[in-house]
């Protein structure tokens, strides 16, 4: 199978063994690819990962570690065919991603979503609300991870309602406005997973307002729901409770892999599409963990052909719940993300002097 | 312009009012005056008796560093050190400015200091550290506790404030601003009284040296005890500490030092399992993040990464950079003998802590030094190890003022 197979294929449908070979297959030309092309990747690869040989499945690829592309310009394209420079959104303080795209990167990228999102919404452009204003996709210079998330779901819609205002409040009577014209059929709701609960269903919830109909697709981590101890289980179950809404898919992904979306299945739990995976590996060996067994997550995809980004360990903690379960309707690894790995917390930092009685 | 201070406990006042007290104060005492002796002896006391303090190991150390038996060396250290023509007396006001993540330096410098007979003002943080609160707390006791110790110590804190910064520096003698270069340049731009003096701890390196010969002539039995002083040394700070070896250099030929390593590694790995060590997973991604970034911007021969610690091998000292992640990841380079390590020393560097070479060989390699840098050399084990000679500096001394007496030599009739 090539790129193209993998991708035209239904998603979900590869049994992990047979995936471990095909992708594995696509991650050594990718890792060949970038080693060439990329003079930083190759000596990373060369000395941290014995050169890279001997890829048979994902697991046997090199991975950088995601923060990387925080501190250094890793590309595997000349300066000349940059097509666009994604930013990760990071808050104040933080040095943001620089993920380098050309056309055909873009182009993998925006198929690649949509053969995940048609899996679940089918091939017709949906009504669609989403939990943003629209300030956020007026100015389109800034690519940050937020907008870019945005403006790769904006083509899965139509009669886009824009559902918040510049300070982030609901417009209650816009949304009435839109169900009474789209509510009796399919529609899409889409935005970030805080902004949904906090912005969306905590004022609509006491208002009795029927969203049976919609299709919930969301993002962003559960940090700042977890402080309000509202889990991936508690949102679904309250959604359901107060609105009717049933067919809500949480999704993974980051902007150092745009394209590549973990989607949530029926069961709640999370699903690589064809032409990516994920691998747990110890935090402290960075051995693979077996099934069952929380650790880092590594995500791989076989989309990045302008910078080395096709197998990445990522700072999130994840767990593995089981892989190829018939019962689940989807085949390969279910997983779920934990949350973050705790800041490090080193007691002195290059200021410091301690001082101490000797051996 | 306003500042917290915490001893005396006088709370939130006008700087302008805490030099107006400060300048009333009559606190100087002749250096190792008996009550001083006896006041930090106290202090070590009760260190040692707070329950609270005894959760933290560098506070204990502390305490046994300046307990009485400790306080009596230094005072004979301190007789010797004064030459028979000369009085030494205190410089008058010391201003502290300690490090804001470690939190015993501050008292290691007033002891010092204070024993000199200075008086002393102490610029805390704002940053919270219940190791500070505690050494607060009970130095506040001290004080209260009855003799006449009022100007002895001021304990104030403020946020970041040039302002204050330049009124408590009208006030003082001599300033010690203990490190980071960024805080040391920012402090240096508020200038001291003309006649006063300055001690600063900028940033440093620190690295070990191992005779690989020696480390293998070792019986087995020895080894581990090798391995604990290395893990104090390395790990008690996360090797955040500027005096932890974060570069380990064996000397020797190329075969004894393949053995030797594999067995020193092989041991640190013993004695972080037998401590059951709990290693960081974001200080491990943090390693491995750090090792590719060497990995691309210098040659190096080796990558070793394991649970506990990062292994880096460089082929050669040439162009080593100095950068280093903490936590937990050892450089490793190998040099024919001691004194192969001279051209690769800066003045960045402060400690070789060492095993295997004789006192010779040592003062050997410190006689070739000349002005490049290197301040301690200590075996392993002692590398946190606080005294009165640090980067270079005598501290005790430097807090005392010389007043040479000539007396006319007798004349022949």
């Amino acid at each position: 199978m090539n790129f193209d197979e993998l991708l035209a294929a239904p998603q979900f449908s590869l049994p992990q063994a047979d995936k471990d070979r095909v992708l594995g297959a696509q991650l050594r030309e990718l890792t060949e690819r970038h080693r060439s092309a990329c003079a930083d990747y190759r000596k990373i690869v060369d000395l941290i990962f014995a050169g890279g040989r001997q890829i048979e499945t994902p697991a046997d690829v090199p991975f950088l570690p995601v923060s990387l592309f925080k501190t250094r310009t890793l590309r595997s394209i000349p300066e000349s065919e940059v097509f666009k420079i994604m930013h990760s959104s990071g808050t104040t303080g933080q040095v943001p991603s620089r993920i380098f795209l050309d056309r055909e990167t873009a182009r993998r990228q925006t198929l690649a979503l949509s053969r995940i999102m048609t899996h679940v919404l089918g091939g017709r452009r949906l009504p669609m609300i989403l939990v943003e204003s629209d300030g956020i996709v007026k100015d389109r210079r800034q690519f940050n991870a937020r907008a870019a998330g945005l403006l790769g779901m904006l083509t899965f819609g139509r009669q886009h309602f824009y559902a918040l205002d510049e300070d982030a409040r609901l417009s209650v009577d816009g949304l009435r406005e839109f169900l009474e014209r789209h509510g009796q059929e399919p529609f899409l709701i889409f935005g970030f997973t805080y902004l949904v609960w906090q912005r969306f269903f905590e004022v609509i919830a006491p208002l009795r307002i029927d969203l049976s109909n919609g299709i919930l697709v969301h993002s962003g981590g559960w940090k700042k729901l977890v402080e309000q101890a509202v889990d991936n289980g508690e949102f679904r179950r309250r959604f359901r409770e107060a609105t009717g809404l049933k067919r809500i898919y949480n999704f993974y992904g980051m902007v150092e892999q745009v394209g590549s979306v973990y989607l949530e299945g029926d069961d709640g739990l999370l699903y690589a599409p064809n032409f990516a995976d994920v691998i747990i590996r110890d935090p402290l060996t960075l051995d693979v963990l077996p099934v069952g067994e929380p650790g880092l997550i590594q995500v791989c995809s076989a989309l990045p052909l302008s910078y080395p980004g096709h197998s990445l360990l990522t700072e999130d903690l994840g767990i593995v719940h089981h892989v190829d379960n018939p019962q689940s309707g989807r085949l390969g690894k279910a997983f779920s993300v934990i949350g973050r790995i705790p800041r490090a917390e080193l007691r002195g930092c290059s200021d410091v002097l301690a001082a101490t009685v000797g051996g | 312009m306003k500042l917290n201070a915490v001893i005396p406990a006088s709370g939130v006042m006008d700087v302008e009012e805490f030099a107006r007290r400060h300048r009333g104060l009559h606190g100087e005492r002749t250096p190792f005056a008996a009550d001083l002796l006896e006041f930090f002896g106290r202090f070590s006391r009760a260190i040692f008796q707070s329950r609270e303090a005894s959760r933290y190991p560098e506070l204990t150390a502390l305490a046994y560093w300046m307990r009485p038996a400790e306080l009596e060396r230094l005072r004979a250290e301190f007789h010797a050190a004064v030459p028979a023509d000369t009085v030494v007396m205190p410089r008058g006001t010391v201003f502290h400015i300690p490090p804001g993540n470690v939190d015993t330096i501050f008292v290691y410098s007033l002891v010092l200091a204070a024993l000199m007979g200075n008086t002393n003002i102490i610029r805390l943080s704002d940053r919270p550290s219940p190791q500070t609160d505690i050494l607060v707390d009970l130095l506040g006791r001290q004080i209260d506790a009855g003799g006449s110790f009022e100007g002895l110590v001021s304990v104030v804190r403020y946020g970041h404030d040039a302002q204050i910064n330049a009124a408590l520096t009208e006030l003082c003698d001599c300033r010690v601003i203990w490190g980071g270069d960024n805080t040391v340049r920012t402090i240096r731009a508020t200038p001291l009284p003309p006649h006063a003096l300055e001690l600063v701890f900028p940033d440093r390196y620190s690295l070990a040296a191992i005779d690989a010969g020696a480390y293998l002539a070792l019986a087995e039995a020895d080894r581990p005890a090798i391995a604990a002083d290395f893990f104090n040394d390395a790990f008690w700070f996360d090797q955040m500490a500027c005096s932890s070896p974060r570069l380990v250099v064996w000397c020797g030929g190329e075969n004894d030092v393949a053995a030797a390593s594999s067995l020193f590694w092989l041991g640190l790995e013993g004695e972080l399992e037998h401590r059951a060590y709990m290693a960081q997973p974001a200080v491990s991604v943090r390693r491995l993040g750090f090792s590719c970034e060497v990995a691309a911007d210098q040659a190096l021969s080796a990558h070793v990464h394991g649970r506990y610690f990062t292994r880096l091998v460089v082929p050669s000292l040439d162009g080593f950079s100095r950068e280093h992640c903490g936590g937990g990841l050892f450089f490793e380079a190998a040099v024919e003998s001691l004194e192969h390590l001279v051209p690769f020393i800066t003045r960045r560097d402060q400690t070789i802590s060492y095993f295997g070479f004789a006192r010779r060989q040592l003062e050997n390699l410190a006689g070739m030094l000349m002005a490049r840098g290197v301040e301690r050399i200590v075996p392993i084990g002692q590398a946190l190890k606080f005294g009165r000679f640090w980067d270079g500096h005598d501290m005790l001394m430097s807090f005392g003022r010389y007043i040479h007496i000539i007396t006319p030599r007798a004349r022949k009739r």
